[in-house]
């Protein structure tokens, strides 16, 4: 019965493609959207049906695999395509279709007018269908399968405008630096092959967790392999460059892809293969450093930026960036809690900035914003609870999962690692501080008419801002490791030892008191953000105008396209340019016209027996017979 | 006794009037040459002994070819005196490759005389086979051969009356 | 006369066939020296027939060269008729319209 229901979870949105790719040219939009809907809504009842009876005892705590058919046999070596169902997957299955399925009511509204509108939906649906392929499948190469697709989605849903050059750019911007990060994927599960002689993840882990002759730099290298992959999905320094370029799609595909789900494809990549991780030594440390590091690079970034989509997208970046240093600290419940929350609230932040783009017509830039909690009183209510979340203010959920991080981070790598992590905390509040502060407080600086959103946007905001606040409940009780969340998901974990740590009274208090001490810093910092973004506005600017390359170096991201630009993109078209003048003209086109004229030529000198004299012919008819007697006399001899 | 000499005359009008052939300037001439070195040819198949192809020579090539050569001269009523020779890399050329050709064939046909065995090494007057098993074996074992001239004939006829269709 | 004597007039026809087809001119005096060297071939045929042992066939090939060397004379000289009309003369020497 369980398999029947993975199944259909997995065929339906897959059927959604089918119907409205053929027929959808007919349909209506009404008929369009619903059947998008209900290829999601349909989903998410059998997967909330099927949580319900893996999660929870009494039959609970199970763990379900299902081997559909074997794709390639050899003689020791094989790959299924299988699907694997523990808490983990589960976790990540309805995060996707219930994020998802907002999302789709939110574009029902949000795309009425364009022309798109039947596309849309089937790459939507495309897109939720691979995503399931990539979190339920039970082996490397089924979750690499996925990985393409929503690569490929991806692609299509940032160029879904592509008639804008920027736009059509961004996508195949995004698609390439995804498959740089595919190189390292490809050739870490080739040396996982050579060295396991299996893909699978039960298998692997089997393995690796009893006795083998793997040698650590080996482990270390696929290791690294595979974050390399990890870090071009989920864009992390320094393949992180596509994400800003990608919020040229429409606003829910960034919210959906690029906030919720596809980006947290790296993060429960590196879970899945949590105990490679651990035994492959120098890769934690570096997973987290490139997670701290994006961290704050992201956040000052974000500092910079104008439009209000990217910096929802740096914050992404950087609360990646978080997850990641999660994983790297061993903290791997913790970081799948915050990227359960984090897509949450960094949806809702997104839809309600395309509820605000959408009433003021289209307006990105926050400087032009201003005054609009009341205009818009809903929206900005929600939009302030995202952005408390991401803040890491308590009770809201991202200060639990936040905070799990830190203090992991703090037992692992010690205080300076520690003080890192809150500086980037602290760099979050501030950009959100000042998001809010200029684009929705204050005295309004937009001139035209307001369109205010009608309900089908505002209730999915809403409903993702009640779940941002009730998902914190699920890190309770908090500063012991058997939060709810992690009693949920621990069976995926297992040789993990989450739940043998000794509580000592002084560790205790200390992570009360840390945890504290962060809180109070976080909440003054907002403050000041607010206050200087509403009042001290002309300080604000003086400063600006006072230290121009270093608001220069924030607003372009460190300059990193420009790096790359020099470093990759210039030497690559200046190599093409010279293979098309040098090989393509000279020695291609040189060598197939050298051999018509080849051909010519030697016309030309056969030509020169046809002299159309009658005598000349019987010459040589003389001579052809000489040769065929002497040929017969030589032969006779 | 008789055989031998006329042998040796015939022959010789033959040469002597193939050379004529192309030698003449005149193309009635040539023609006329030609028909004297048919009717030596006949005597030639004669003395050989094949009377039947010595009649069909005559009645063919001189009746029937010659002839028609005759009434395509007059017709074309030509005024011009005809060029013998010609330009001298050409001359040469072909009188090399003439000589080679002609000793290779001389060469071949003494191999195939001494080792191929012969019926007789002299001559006979009388006719060696008849008319009667000479057709027999015309319309029996090559029977398909003569069909396909006939057909061949055809076509000739067609495709001169459309060469010259105006 | 022996085998010898018959083709040795032969080949001499045939020659002299040749050269007159390489050295002359007329397209009329072509066509002659072609019939000659038909001839030729004809006499060597009779005379192989005659001398070796393979019953009648080489007569019976001499038929059919005759007939097709009338056929052939038949088809060149209308060629030859075209030809006049067309050029206005018989010179092989000035006639090259297929040169390639």
């Amino acid at each position: 019965m369980e398999s029947c229901s993975l199944y259909a979870i997995l065929c339906l949105p897959a059927a959604g493609v089918v119907i409205n790719g053929l027929f959808g040219v007919r349909f209506p939009r009404k008929v369009v959207a619903s059947i998008a809907l209900l290829s999601v809504g349909i989903p998410l009842l059998l997967a909330l049906r099927m949580a319900s009876i893996l999660l929870y005892p009494p039959c609970g705590q199970g763990i379900m695999v299902d081997t559909l058919y074997r794709w390639l046999s050899g003689r020791t070596f094989h790959i299924d395509i299988g699907f694997l169902l523990d808490p983990l997957s589960i976790v990540m299955v309805l995060v996707v279709l219930i994020i998802g399925f907002i999302i789709h009511c939110y574009s029902v509204s949000y795309m009425r007018n364009d022309p798109g509108f039947r596309r849309f939906f089937i790459y939507l649906n495309l897109f939720i269908f691979f995503m399931l392929i990539l979190v339920v499948s039970d082996n490397l190469v089924g979750l690499f399968v996925g990985w393409e697709g929503v690569g490929l989605c991806s692609y299509l849903l940032i160029g879904f405008w592509y008639e804008k050059k920027s736009a059509a750019d961004a996508g195949r911007k995004a698609f390439i630096v995804n498959r740089i990060g595919d190189c390292g994927f490809i050739i870490g599960i080739l040396l996982i092959t050579l060295t396991f002689r299996t893909v699978n993840f039960q298998e692997l882990n089997m393995i690796l967790t009893n006795a083998h002759t793997v040698s650590t730099a080996t482990l270390s290298l696929i290791a690294f392999l595979l974050f390399i992959g990890a870090m071009g999905k989920s864009a992390q320094f320094p393949l992180h460059v596509w994400l800003p370029d990608a919020m040229e799609g429409p606003t829910p595909v960034s919210a959906l892809i690029h906030a919720a789900t596809m980006v947290n494809a790296g993060v429960y990549f590196m879970c899945r293969i949590f105990p490679l991780l651990e035994q492959a030594t120098y890769i934690l440390p570096f997973i987290a450093g490139i997670g701290l590091l994006t961290a704050v690079y992201a956040a000052l970034s974000a500092l910079g930026q104008h439009d209000i989509k990217k910096i929802l997208a740096y914050s992404t970046i950087s609360q990646i960036g978080f997850m990641f240093m999660a994983v790297g600290s061993g903290m791997y419940i913790a970081g799948v809690f915050h990227l359960v929350t984090h897509g949450f609230f960094k949806g809702l932040l997104f839809l309600g900035a395309g509820a605000v783009m959408h009433a003021l017509n289209g307006e990105l830039d926050i400087h032009n914003m201003g005054g609009l909690r009341a205009m818009l009183p809903r929206v900005s209510a929600a939009f302030f609870l995202g952005l408390l979340a991401l803040g890491g203010i308590f009770p809201l959920s991202g200060f639990f999962s936040k905070d799990a991080i830190l203090w992991g981070a703090f037992e692992r790598y010690g205080a300076f690692y520690w003080a890192a992590g809150v500086l980037a905390a602290l760099l979050t509040v501030l950009y959100c501080g000042k998001l809010f502060g200029i684009a929705f407080l204050g005295h309004t600086r937009f001139r035209g008419p307001i369109h205010k959103p009608d309900s089908l946007i505002t209730i999915p905001l809403l409903t993702l801002a009640f779940f941002t606040v009730s998902l914190g409940g699920l890190g309770l009780p908090m500063f012991t490791k058997h939060s709810i969340f992690s009693r949920l998901i621990n069976p995926s974990f297992v040789s993990h030892d989450t739940a043998t740590v000794i509580l000592t009274p002084n560790s205790y208090l200390l992570e009360i008191a840390m945890t504290a001490c962060v809180l109070v810093i976080v909440l003054g910092t907002l403050m000041i953000a607010l206050r200087v973004s509403t009042t001290k506005r002309d300080r604000l600017a003086d400063f600006e105008r006072t230290h121009p390359t270093v608001v220069r170096l924030m607003f372009t991201g460190f300059r990193m396209d420009d790096i790359y630009e020099l470093l990759w993109v210039t030497p690559f078209t200046f190599i093409c340019r010279q293979c098309d003048r040098i090989i393509d003209h000279r020695v291609i086109d040189g060598a197939v016209n050298g051999l018509a004229k080849l051909a010519s030529t030697t016309g030309i000198f056969a030509a020169a027996l046809q002299t159309g004299y009658v005598r000349y012919y019987a010459v040589s008819i003389v001579v052809g017979m000489c040769i065929l007697v002497g040929t017969t006399y030589a032969v006779m001899w | 006794m008789i055989e031998h000499i006329l042998f040796w005359l015939l022959a010789f009008l033959l040469i002597m009037s193939a050379l004529g052939v192309i030698v003449m300037t005149s193309t009635v001439n040539s023609v006329m040459c030609l028909l004297v070195a048919m009717l030596a040819l006949a005597g030639l198949y004669v003395i050989l002994g094949t009377h039947v192809v010595a009649l069909f020579q005559i009645i063919i090539y001189v009746g029937a070819v010659l002839v028609l050569f005759l009434f395509v001269i007059m017709l074309l009523n030509l005024k011009e005196r005809a060029q013998i020779l010609t330009l001298r890399p050409f001359t040469c050329g072909a009188g090399i490759c003439i000589l080679g050709l002609v000793s290779l064939i001389a060469w071949l046909f003494r191999y195939a005389a001494t080792n191929i065995p012969l019926i007789q090494d002299t001559l006979a007057v009388t006719p060696v086979q008849n008319i009667q098993e000479l057709a027999l074996e015309l319309f029996g074992k090559h029977l398909l051969v003569f069909e396909l001239t006939s057909v061949l004939l055809l076509v000739a006829a067609v495709g001169a009356v459309l060469i010259t269709k105006k | 006369m022996g085998m010898y004597h018959f083709l040795s007039v032969g080949i001499i026809l045939f020659s002299i066939g040749l050269v007159g087809f390489l050295i002359r001119n007329n397209v009329i005096v072509l066509l002659l020296s072609v019939e000659l060297m038909l001839n030729a071939v004809n006499l060597i045929f009779v005379v192989f027939s005659r001398y070796l042992h393979g019953g009648s066939a080489g007569q019976i090939y001499v038929f059919i060269i005759m007939t097709i060397a009338a056929a052939e004379v038949a088809v060149g000289l209308a060629i030859i008729v075209s030809l006049y009309r067309r050029f206005k003369t018989l010179d092989a020497q000035k006639i090259n319209l297929l040169k390639g």
